[in-house]
């Protein structure tokens, strides 16, 4: 059994992640059919507020209060730094990238299609970061009890936690 | 090269194959007998859940969305629902353990009325679990979670859509009853989110703004040329490590202040006895503080001046001095520095929780009923349960706290000589104490049920 913060943390990256989808499909069917669909809207204003609240994340350092969405800021900013196309990207970088993504949501929002370069870069970004979520969760997911590490080798796991 | 179709209605079809195994498992699930309401209800929302995502599966073959997907994208997309499955299986787990071996069904109803006071009409599992730790699992707010993501409409919860807790504790501890004040703990994390206190506390914690700044840049000074990690990847970790610590922690704090606030000094004793056992007092993770600093915040909670039994006083003097938060020895920087952010704040910590429980269950007195707890362990001494003193022919029922302090105070005070009279060892009499304590927790309840029905 899952401890209650696996179960949770599951819950919650389970929840992300399938949004994340959403997302990345409604950014590849707008690069596909070149049209933007009512019901798109609802998933482009889910990817601005992932947005926002990865900013929120990235300003938490200089100018963050402790708070209950705090921690979850911090993680999404974690999560956007370590799927930035780029190796070690300065805080100017990051803001230049984010800016980007911004201004290409807020094209796909005001209902008008943004060059097929920028809406790729978008449904990368997303798709990265759906990556990552998925990968959050399959490490919960494959902790067997609670917060033992397996101590046989499953198919895919060796002892030691390293995959084979 | 992109995945051909073949490739997807495979991949789909096998996530669909696993549903349809999952749906198997809970017909053999409902095959079982249970006394309790809830277990056949988590099986109706799985199956309905599982029936769900299957129609959802089948569906995705037509999805222009998922047909516009890459290759790689494709594959992201169908492992999650991998990951769903999983989240199925552990929350039928859930059900696969009750009824699994000594359930304290004595603290059932206790636990449930104090919960149901604090937060209406709750339910709850006691589950045993293969280690040694209690843990607290709100499954209603799980499935909520899930149920929403996955579109399934919110009346396909039913009676889950309420306040349901799976209330983990360690299996083979389940004879040490008095340990069990520890719950007290688990029934703050059932309450710290419904009852706001994240939103309260939390912002009573200062950041240190210029230490913060300090420690980020020493950890870029000190990382290799050739790690490669920038300074936005080093103040995002660092932001998420103390934003997550100070949230968890306040939180875990929080917790043992409302196991302090149900069970008075019975709750310091039963941490004194757990935590230590847990690991090195000063080790501490993201999720949790030091437990030298949680046994050091308990006791500036306590007020030990009223206890009248002479070895509590001197087990408790010598833990005191032990608990110090001064000689917490930290071998990560940013937790010291989110435990220092936390410790500024936790009179006031402790205040605005025990504040926001008094006005909900009230917060246990033991100076007030010391005389009655005195009675309680006379009747201990005698190997009588301690569920009730009769005053002037009238009995008066013991409360849970009044009952599991007169507990622990008997096992300091009462053990040696229970041992002597009856010939028992050490091991037998502490049985048999936790036994008359189990019992007097027993009927109590009956009594107070008895009582609601007059």
């Amino acid at each position: 059994m899952l401890s209650e913060r696996d179960f949770s943390k599951l819950s919650s990256s389970l929840a992300v992640g399938f949004e994340l989808d959403g997302i990345v499909g409604t950014l590849a069917h707008i690069m596909t059919a070149h049209l933007i669909r009512p019901e798109d809207s609802s998933r482009l204003r889910a990817a601005k507020g992932l947005l926002e609240q990865i900013r929120r994340g990235e300003r938490w350092l200089d100018s963050g209060k402790f708070d209950r969405h705090s921690a979850q800021a911090a993680l999404a900013f974690d999560r956007a730094a370590s799927v930035l196309a780029m190796p070690s990207p300065t805080p100017a970088d990051f803001d230049r990238a984010m800016s980007k993504l911004e201004k290409t949501i807020n094209i796909l929002l005001a209902g008008r299609l943004p060059s097929d370069e920028e809406t790729q870069e978008a449904r990368l970004f997303y798709g990265r970061l759906a990556r990552r979520v998925l990968q959050e969760s399959h490490r919960v997911a494959s902790v067997p009890t609670h917060g033992e590490r397996p101590t046989v080798a499953t198919w895919t796991q060796a002892p030691s936690g390293g995959t084979t | 090269m992109d995945t051909s179709a073949k490739w997807r209605n495979h991949v789909v079809q096998a996530q669909i194959d696993r549903c349809l195994a999952f749906e198997d498992h809970i017909v053999s699930l409902r095959r079982r007998e249970y006394a309790h309401a809830l277990p056949p209800a988590i099986l109706d929302f799985l199956d309905r859940a599982s029936l769900h995502v299957r129609r959802r599966l089948r569906r995705l073959r037509g999805d222009p969305d998922f047909n516009a997907l890459s290759d790689s994208e494709a594959q992201t997309q169908i492992s999650r629902y991998l990951d769903f499955y999983q989240w199925m299986y552990v929350a039928a787990s859930l059900v696969e353990r009750v009824g699994a071996g000594d359930g304290l069904v004595e603290l059932y109803m206790p636990l449930r009325r104090i919960l149901t006071r604090a937060l209406g009409e709750t339910d709850i599992l006691l589950l045993p679990i293969p280690s040694v730790n209690y843990s607290l699992l709100a499954v209603g707010d799980g499935l909520r979670i899930v149920s929403k993501t996955v579109g399934l409409p919110e009346a396909a919860l039913g009676v889950l859509g309420g306040q349901v807790y799976a209330v983990g504790f360690p299996g083979l501890q389940s004879g040490h009853f008095l340990g069990q004040c520890l719950l007290g703990h688990e029934a703050g994390h059932a309450m710290y989110d419904p009852l706001g206190l994240d939103n309260v506390l939390l912002p009573l914690i200062q950041k240190d703004e210029e230490r913060l700044e300090e420690l980020a840049r020493s950890i870029a000074t000190g990382m290799p040329a050739d790690m490669r990690i920038g300074e936005v990847q080093i103040r995002a970790s660092l932001a998420t490590a103390i934003t997550t610590a100070v949230e968890r922690w306040v939180m875990e704090i929080a917790c043992d202040t409302i196991g302090y606030a149900l069970f008075g000094p019975a709750f310091v004793l039963s941490a004194l006895q757990f935590l230590p056992l847990l690991g090195p007092l000063d080790d501490s993770t993201d999720e949790y503080p030091p437990n030298r600093m949680r046994l050091h915040l308990l006791f500036n909670l306590l007020d030990d001046s009223g206890l009248r039994y002479p070895r509590v006083r001197a087990f408790l003097r010598a833990w005191r001095d032990v608990a110090s938060f001064d000689k917490i020895e930290w071998s990560i920087p940013w937790h010291e520095l989110a435990g220092e952010s936390i410790m500024s704040a936790s009179a006031e910590i402790s205040s605005a929780t025990l504040e926001n429980v008094e006005a909900k269950l009230g917060v246990f007195d033991y100076r007030g009923q010391v005389d009655y707890i005195d009675q309680l362990v006379e009747r201990m001494r005698q190997g009588v349960p301690p569920n009730e003193v009769v005053t002037g022919g009238t009995p008066v029922t013991a409360s849970l706290p009044c009952i599991m302090n007169a507990g622990w105070f008997s096992m300091f005070s009462v053990l040696q000589a229970t041992m002597r009279e009856h010939q028992w060892t050490e091991r037998e009499a502490k049985d048999r104490m936790n036994r008359l304590v189990a019992k007097a927790v027993e009927l109590g309840e009956v009594q107070t049920r008895w009582q609601e029905v007059q």
